[in-house]
């Protein structure tokens, strides 16, 4: 029994870290991605099954980086379309529990890109992973404006969809 | 004028407007190169307001701060800040100075470049050594000593960040205050350039209402211009109208003929089926007249002759002979080469009916002049014949009384009395003709006259000739002398008769007719009126118009000599002239001679008309033993005429002249019961005032008058008292001896 509260008790105590957006275990292992919302309820997608949802390869430079990359990832409407889920806005949580606010418009589409690979390489956090979306910003202006800019949220652990 | 002038109005005009279009593209270019900049400018101010180069900065502090705190609670013993809090926070920082670094050449950091290199590169060196410390740390807890060292290390991006950040804000202000400047500036010139567009088109709707104003009094003077062009041409065009006047335009080679106003109507043809050309102009010209035209109109053509005015006939298509007037004149072009005329064509056809109806009345005025003057010749002649034949009658019947024994004796004298007669006869047709007969005219239904007289000639004229009367019905009353006018009727059935030698018909007709004003008017010498026509008409040889146009002149004849004596129709002109008618000749070769006469019909019937007693004179003649004082200028006449009133038993006393019977009526005082003067005689006194001055001194003196020139008694009624007798020459005794007996014993 009191094995159990204490179990029940570290859950609760990991959950609030999640909740935090430091989860400390996690960040070791292998970086998952927490998501909720209608049609999708509450799981955890990580790297590998993320990979095989969908894959897209985008040539670009970014306002945040040197030099042109090329990211690897799923786009919106590949991810949409391979889990079901639902929504109006997209709540993007990054691993400091930084938050952006994407409406559904911006997100289903071919042009935004969940990327969890650089130039071939899996990337750290410091490098702004493990997931990071990224817009064709060369492709045009209207990308290179600071609303799109805002969307790029990167280190992101958490999608809420609502 | 008007159009010259709207002429240099748009060249104004143009080049205001060009001006001004010069004035509006530089005016546009100023906002579209504003709206180019401004677009950068808005960039730049969007990015100045999302602070997206401070945004990052504020991250990395914030990331920074972050870092601290996981630090200080660390350090505070916190059980939830472990090594894996403290490594993320660092990753995290170190994402963002990644992206600080990204920045450096933005705006604000190019201008803080070496500020923004220390601070980067001291979270660098931080992280750097973090990792170092965090390296040493074995368990996931840090130890006091690993925190209190990341502390430090971190501790020393404080300063540089803090003074990133004030220098950026700074920096971000002024260059933002700079961007606002350069918008004021932008707005100031935008609003100039509005304002000069505003000013441009104000000045472009100003010259654009100018021009209108002035195009529009232009117009109005054009339009007034036309009205008055197109009032002239329509006064022009009634006025040619009106005077039937056209004009015309001919070229040589029929290359430009024009013509306007009634040219068709004037010539005849239907409106818009002429030509116009010369030679279809000639072709309407009568043929008599072409010949002359052609010549006129070709000679001015070609210049021989610089105008002319002609007159022609042209035969219209309506079938109508017009007369016409052509007037032109040769305009040679100024190259000498086109030969081109212009003029105008007048229609004188009224003119020249005027001008023959001018010509028939001169030449009828004429021979009635004529008339008149042959008159006054015969009538003088016939005057001094007839003194002459008295004094031969008068010689005559003393002679038979003195040659009363010898019995061949009378016979002469018979034969030579009779030849006397004869020519007395002959004078009497003269002074007819001359309209000097004494006429005794009375009011006498012609129809009933001509009826009577025409029994007398149907008897006279022969088997060969049927005599026909036609008398329409109607009362024919009119005062001619009967015997003379019967005279008249025979001499015309006598002409006709020698007209229809192989006989034929004569018809004699009465009829009333009114001759009206035209009438009158063709002929100056009728009266217009009522009246009585008798008209003589034959089936015979007829006349030429040559001879009959003189049928009526004295010793004119178409009859063989010696068959007439031409004073027939002569003396029935004049009788009927001294009746106040009028006579026609009407007659055509081969189909006959109509004459025509009028006498004027009397309208008021006199009591005295039926009941006109014929004098039944004594067959002898009346003898007297009165004084007769007789007045003659003429000495033969007086001696014989006083040697007749002797034998017939009066006392004769004589003068030669006024004064002197004046003379012998003072000396013999009662004794004379009879003046018998002769009415014309020279010496300033006539026998009219002779007459006057006798009454003067005898108020009951009897008068008697005589004259040769008895037309003259009617002439002067004014001298001739009522109780006057007359007795007109020539007279034979017998004449005499009634005429004395009556104006001693009538009233």
């Amino acid at each position: 029994m009191k094995s159990i509260i204490g179990l029940v008790a570290w859950l609760t105590v990991a959950g609030l870290f999640e909740v935090a957006g430091a989860p400390a275990v996690l960040a070791s292992e292998a970086p998952t991605l927490a998501v909720s919302g209608p049609g999708i309820g509450e799981r955890r997608i990580g790297l590998d099954e993320l990979k095989r949802l969908g894959g897209t390869e985008l040539r670009t430079s970014t306002p945040f980086t040197e030099g042109v990359k090329v990211f690897a990832g799923i786009t919106g409407s590949q991810f949409v379309k391979a889990t079901g889920v639902t929504g109006r806005d997209v709540h993007a949580e990054a691993v400091n529990g930084y938050k952006v606010v994407i409406p559904w418009a911006v997100f289903a589409t071919d042009t935004l890109l969940i990327a969890y690979e650089r130039d071939g390489k899996p990337m750290a956090v410091r490098d702004k992973g493990p997931f990071w979306i990224v817009f064709p910003f060369d492709a045009g202006p209207e990308f290179r404006t600071d609303t799109y800019k805002s969307y790029a949220i990167w280190s992101i652990t958490r999608f809420e969809f609502q | 004028m008007a159009d010259r002038r709207l002429f240099s109005q748009g060249s104004a005009l143009r080049v205001g407007v060009t001006v001004l279009a010069l004035v509006y593209a530089t005016l546009l270019a100023v906002p579209l190169v504003m709206l180019i900049n401004a677009r950068t400018l808005q960039h730049s101010m969007v990015n100045i307001a999302a602070g997206e180069d401070r945004w990052m900065l504020y991250r990395a502090e914030f990331e920074y701060q972050a870092v601290i705190t996981a630090l200080e609670r660390a350090q505070a013993g916190d059980p939830g800040i472990g090594r894996v809090q403290v490594q993320t926070a660092i990753d995290v920082l170190f994402s963002r100075n990644d992206s600080l670094k990204s920045a450096r050449s933005s705006p604000i950091f190019a201008a803080l470049t070496d500020r923004h290199q220390a601070t980067v590169e001291s979270i660098d060196a931080a992280i750097a050594a973090a990792d170092q410390i965090l390296g040493r740390e074995a368990g996931p807890r840090l130890s006091p000593d690993g925190v209190r060292e990341l502390s430090g290390a971190f501790m020393r991006i404080g300063q540089p960040l803090a003074t990133l950040v004030r220098d950026a804000r700074t920096a971000s202000v002024k260059l933002r205050d700079k961007l606002l400047d350069k918008a004021t500036s932008m707005t100031g010139w935008l609003l100039a350039a509005v304002a000069a567009l505003g000013l441009a088109s104000l000045g472009l709707v100003s010259v654009l209402a100018w021009n209108n104003r002035r195009l529009l009094v232009a117009t109005t003077e054009l339009q007034t211009t036309v009205k008055a062009l197109r009032d002239s041409d329509e006064r022009l065009r009634f006025a040619q109208g009106a005077g039937r006047i056209a004009s015309w335009i001919w070229d040589a080679g029929d290359a430009l003929p024009r013509y306007s106003g009634p040219f068709e109507e004037i010539i005849g043809v239907a409106p818009g089926t002429f030509p116009g050309a010369l030679s279809d102009f000639l072709q309407l010209v009568h043929p008599d007249d072409r010949e002359h035209t052609r010549r006129a109109l070709n000679d001015c053509l070609k210049g021989a002759s610089a105008e002319f005015a002609i007159q022609t006939r042209v035969l219209g298509d309506d079938g109508k002979l017009r007369w016409l007037e052509i007037i032109g004149r040769n305009l040679q072009a100024a190259n000498g080469r086109t030969q081109r005329m212009a003029g105008v064509i007048h229609e004188i056809s009224e003119r020249k009916r005027g001008e023959a109806e001018r010509l028939t009345l001169a030449s009828q005025l004429r021979e009635s002049q004529k008339m008149e003057a042959i008159g006054e010749l015969t009538g003088g002649i016939a005057h001094d014949f007839n003194n002459q034949l008295g004094v031969i009658m008068g010689n005559l019947a003393l002679l038979k009384e003195c040659a009363a024994n010898d019995p061949r004796a009378p016979e002469y004298i018979e034969a030579a009395l009779y030849a006397a007669k004869h020519s007395a006869e002959l004078t009497r047709s003269l002074l007819a003709f001359a309209r000097r007969q004494p006429l005794r005219p009375k009011i006498v239904d012609i129809g009933d006259f001509i009826t009577e007289s025409v029994r007398l000639i149907d008897r006279t004229l022969g088997e060969d000739i049927e005599v026909k009367l036609s008398r329409l019905p109607g009362e024919t009353p009119v005062l001619v002398d009967t015997a003379q006018l019967s005279a008249c009727i025979i001499n015309l059935a006598n002409n006709a008769r020698d007209a229809m030698p192989e006989g034929g018909a004569l018809t004699i007709s009465v009829r009333t007719v009114e001759l009206g004003q035209d009438y009158a008017a063709l002929h100056p010498e009728v009266d217009a009126g009522d009246y009585v026509a008798i008209e003589v008409s034959d089936t015979g040889i007829g006349m030429t118009p040559e001879a009959a146009g003189k049928a009526f002149e004295p010793f004119f004849t178409t009859k063989e000599i010696g068959k007439g004596t031409g004073l027939g129709l002569s003396m029935v002109h004049g009788f009927v002239k001294q009746s106040s008618g009028h006579v026609e000749i009407v007659s055509e070769l081969g189909r006959g001679t109509t004459v025509r006469i009028y006498l004027p019909r009397v309208t008021e019937r006199r009591a005295a008309m039926a009941s006109v007693p014929l004098t039944s004179e004594p067959v002898r003649m009346p003898r007297g033993k009165e004084t007769v004082l007789m007045v003659e200028d003429n000495e033969s006449v007086r001696k014989t005429v006083a040697a007749q009133l002797t034998s017939l038993g009066y006392h004769v006393l004589e003068a030669a002249k006024g004064w002197e019977a004046l003379a012998i009526l003072d000396r013999s005082g009662q004794g004379i019961d009879l003046l018998f003067t002769d009415i014309v005689m020279p010496g300033g006194m006539d026998g009219y005032a002779l007459a006057r001055a006798a009454a003067e001194r005898r108020p009951n003196l009897k008068v008697l008058l005589t004259s040769g020139f008895p037309g003259r008694w009617s002439e002067r009624a004014g001298d001739r008292r009522s109780d006057h007798h007359l007795l007109s020459k020539p007279y034979s005794q017998d004449d005499l001896a009634k005429a004395v007996w009556a104006a001693l014993h009538r009233a």
